[in-house]
């Protein structure tokens, strides 16, 4: 285990009269792994880059495995940073790479050797040490990053975007290795990303940002089914936000079933018209226009004709309710 | 739409093909015919009258003369010291200017920038006045002075390319800043340094006019003792050896200075995060301070001071010495003012000489065929002769002439040493254009001159102005072809007239060559900012 866990209190960075990160208290368990979501410009890479020790903070306090980080400068923090791209040493190979981090801890040759074989292993790029950085594609390069980052066994690792670069398969694929690596080394971790997807499968807890300022902090589950508010609801994938007599409502996509107006059907529900149907993940995704003028969306495995008249029926049992 | 294309694009490619060919062979002829007259042919009466006329006999004999072993011995020592002086001197600049976003760092890059652009004998004048050092030492300061530039803008460029995010990236690994430099920095920077330090190496191995003025008489390099043997010693047999010693190393020099040039001229892909962040800790303030005081020291003082000079008469100030410039002669030679409308008009001439031969010859090579290859291996010749190798050469291979009528061979000297330029910014520029460009213009039906019209043409011209700008520059200061061919009646220029005013004594001299020297280094100013209006982004391809 080399997690240490991580606490942030109050953290605020500011650039001239723009404040970046407003006031983020937030609290890593050793091991845990933790998404850092939000749209870009949010300040979710700032935050990385003063944990890091790479911006001053205005206010409040860092402390990594109960030791604060005040005035400590980056190369003494024993963190790993991975970022999205162009990062590599090219003039040193894959294992000169990986094996950077040890090299400055003074590890011997032979051990770290060994370090570095592990951690390739561990990332699938098992016998790629003496080729060179310029031959490998781009998820071979990423690999390569993350192995260097961990090889340190730093008290927490850091990914800014990590698969932002990559294409959609080449992205699948590198989740799945993050998630693997980062829980079979019990590493603590703090992932930053704006992929909704990707955060929730690669953390145990998501932190939502916005404009600056932590808004949720919770497991994706959790996030999914009571977000903080209309903003979370719609980051985190809801379609079909509604209000309903001064509350808000989420109607899942999977809870709003289409049925056709074809006589025989039972009346009730809201009636509309389809304007939108693709196929999507192996079901149907419909738009459906009411006669308000607004649109819901619809997900089943039923398909309905475009401009076809359906009648909305909502799986009350599947309904959230924002607590705001 | 795509068989509406199709043939529009295959129409353009035929057209290059058959007839396309007779014509580009027309083009070639005009740059490469120029070349091989006018440099080609010098080189080989050096190197006949080295290799065949001489006799081995005659060569050992010079070779291994006293004289010989001590211009070598001094020509490598000055170029060894020059070198690693002025990379240490441009380091911490370079790295300023990189690493920080300060107040004043665009005017401390285009500062720098102000002595390389200036002709070698006004930085000498520049140095030499301040009286500080003396003999081989106040060479080495010259040529610091001159070259600093290059350092700032090639390693401080390629320093300035390197992803923050690598750096940052080795710091959370545990490198402290001294370790980020050893291990990341400084391999990253090391092809850069490479490429300045082979360049300023040829330019220190080929320096002329520096080591006459500061040098005194007392001493000599290769270079200059071509120039002593050939004209004030009648030798043209030694003068011819030590030219075909300097034609080998000098082109050796220069195909690894280009060779190591291009390695750091490739362009880097993908969006990148610049390195340049704001002054914040003390070490950052100590780097741009020191860094700022290097340039006032190298640059602004001796530029400085000799402004001042020229205006310095007796123990007070008055326009005495500017006056001289329309008055007085010196003894056996040109007025100041007359030699400077020679030198204007030598520069245009050589300017449009050097725009018609390197924009053909570009548009030549740019095609990168065979033909192509051929016509840019030529245009590159005149990189690897030194200045006075190459009028040294005029003198063995154009007897018939009369030099004192045939003022002509002046600007077509200059024109020669400016056309690498013309080549190294044109066909770049040429290059950077989107063949995709030329296919939408011909997809849109425009004829094979139309596309040329809208897509090469347009990134030649601004490429080609600021080239020929420098050319011009370059045909102002030049010194060291011009000693062989100007003669007092109407082809003497201002460099030449400023050194005959310098090796004589006297205030009145002395004060009249720094007049003359200001007013050199304001002409070239002035084709500067006409030239490259783009301020502080470099000239030609510095």
């Amino acid at each position: 285990m080399s997690g240490d866990g991580l606490t942030l209190a109050g953290v605020t960075v500011r650039y001239g009269e723009t404040v970046a990160v407003d006031d983020v208290s937030l609290e890593l368990a050793p091991g845990e792994v933790v998404a850092l979501l939000g749209p870009s410009g949010c300040g979710k890479s700032t935050l990385l880059r003063a944990i890091a020790g790479l911006e001053p903070l205005a206010a409040g306090s860092i402390a990594a495995g109960g030791r604060d980080l005040h005035g400590v400068p980056t190369h003494r923090r024993d963190l790993g940073l991975m970022f999205q791209e162009h990062v590599l040493f090219d003039h040193l190979d894959v294992a000169g790479n990986v094996a950077y981090g040890l090299e400055r801890q003074g590890v011997g040759a032979g051990e770290r050797q060994a370090r570095v074989a592990e951690l390739l292993l561990l990332v699938g790029l098992d016998g790629f040490g003496r080729r060179r950085v310029e031959s490998l594609s781009g998820g071979e390069a990423q690999r390569v990053a993350l192995a260097r980052a961990l090889a340190p066994s730093p008290s927490l690792v850091m990914l800014d975007e990590p698969l932002g670069a990559l294409d959609r398969s080449r992205r699948d694929e590198l989740t799945g290795v993050l998630r693997r690596v980062l829980t079979e080394l019990g590493q603590t971790a703090l992932h930053v990303t704006h992929d909704q997807t990707e955060a929730f499968a690669v953390a145990d807890r998501v932190a939502v940002m916005r404009a600056g300022r932590l808004v949720q902090v919770a497991p994706p589950h959790e996030l999914w089914h009571s977000p903080a508010d209309r903003f979370v609801a719609e980051f985190v994938g809801h379609r079909n936000l509604i209000e309903v007599d001064g509350r808000m409502e989420i109607w899942p996509e999977r809870a709003v079933v289409l049925e056709p107006i074809d006589g025989t059907d039972g009346g009730g529900g809201l009636p509309g018209t389809v304007t939108e149907a693709r196929f999507d993940d192996g079901e149907w995704v419909h738009e459906v226009q009411l006669g308000d003028g607004s649109t819901l969306t619809s997900r089943s495995t039923r398909r309905s004709d475009i401009g076809g008249a359906v009648r909305c029926r909502i799986d009350r049992q599947r309904v959230i309710v924002i607590a705001d | 739409m795509i068989t509406t294309v199709a043939p529009a694009v295959r129409r353009v490619g035929r057209g290059a093909g058959s007839r396309g060919a007779l014509g580009r062979l027309a083009l070639a002829a005009v740059p490469v015919g120029f070349l091989v007259v006018f440099v080609a042919w010098p080189i080989v009466a050096i190197a006949r009258r080295t290799a065949g006329e001489l006799g081995a006999g005659r060569l050992a004999e010079v070779l291994t003369s006293g004289r010989f072993v001590d211009a070598l011995v001094a020509t490598v020592g000055q170029t060894v010291v020059s070198v690693i002086a002025t990379i240490v001197v441009g380091l911490p600049i370079a790295a300023a200017i990189a690493r920080h976003e300060f107040r004043g760092r665009g005017l401390l890059r285009a500062v720098v920038l102000v002595p390389f652009v200036l002709p070698t004998l006004v930085v000498a004048t520049a140095v030499d006045q301040l009286g500080l050092l003396s003999g081989w030492a106040a060479v080495v300061a010259a040529h610091v002075v001159f070259n600093v530039a290059i350092v700032v803008r090639l390693v401080g460029g390629w320093w300035a390319g390197i992803d923050r995010r690598r750096i940052e990236a080795a710091a959370t690994l545990g490198a402290s800043p001294a370790e980020v430099f050893r291990t990341i920095t400084f391999p990253l920077l090391r092809p850069a340094v490479l490429a300045a330090a082979a360049m300023i190496g040829l330019f220190s191995f080929t320096s002329f006019g520096v080591i006459l003025v500061l040098g005194g008489p007392a001493r000599f390099t290769i270079e200059t003792d071509i120039h002593r043997f050939a004209i004030f010693r009648g030798e043209l047999d030694v003068a011819a050896v030590l030219g075909g010693v300097q034609l080998v190393t000098v082109a050796a020099f220069a195909v690894v200075a280009a060779r190591l040039q291009r390695r750091v001229s490739v362009a880097r892909r993908g969006r990148r995060v610049p390195l340049a962040r704001p002054v914040r800790t003390g070490a950052d303030r100590l780097l741009v301070a020191v860094a700022t005081s290097l340039v006032g020291l190298v640059v602004v003082v001796p530029l400085g001071s000799l402004v001042v000079g020229s205006f310095r008469v007796g123990g007070g100030f008055g326009l005495t010495h500017w006056r001289a410039l329309a008055q007085d002669p010196p003894v056996g030679a040109t007025r100041s003012l007359d030699a400077l409308v020679t030198s204007l008009t030598f520069a245009a001439g050589a300017a449009v000489i050097a725009l018609v031969v390197g924009a053909l010859a570009a548009i030549v090579i740019a095609r990168g065929d065979r033909l192509g290859r051929v016509v840019e291996v030529v245009g590159l010749i005149p990189i690897g002769v030194s200045a006075v190798t190459l009028g040294f050469g005029y003198l063995l291979a154009f007897t018939a002439f009369d030099f004192r009528r045939s003022i002509w061979l002046v600007p077509v000297a200059h024109a020669v040493i400016g056309v690498p330029f013309v080549i190294g910014a044109a066909v770049p520029a040429l290059r950077s254009v989107d063949q995709r460009r030329r296919d939408a213009v011909a997809a849109l039906g425009g004829s094979p001159w139309r596309v040329w019209l809208d897509s090469d043409a347009r990134a030649l011209v601004p490429a080609l102005r600021t080239a020929t700008g420098f050319a011009a520059a370059v045909s102002l200061g030049e010194f060291g072809a011009t000693t062989f061919l100007s003669r007092p009646q109407g082809s003497e220029t201002a460099p030449v007239v400023m050194f005959k005013l310098l090796s004589r004594p006297g205030d009145l001299l002395q004060g009249q060559a720094m007049a003359l020297a200001v007013a050199l280094a304001l002409l070239v100013a002035v084709i500067a900012l006409v030239v490259d209006r783009r301020r502080g982004d470099g000239i030609g391809w510095l």
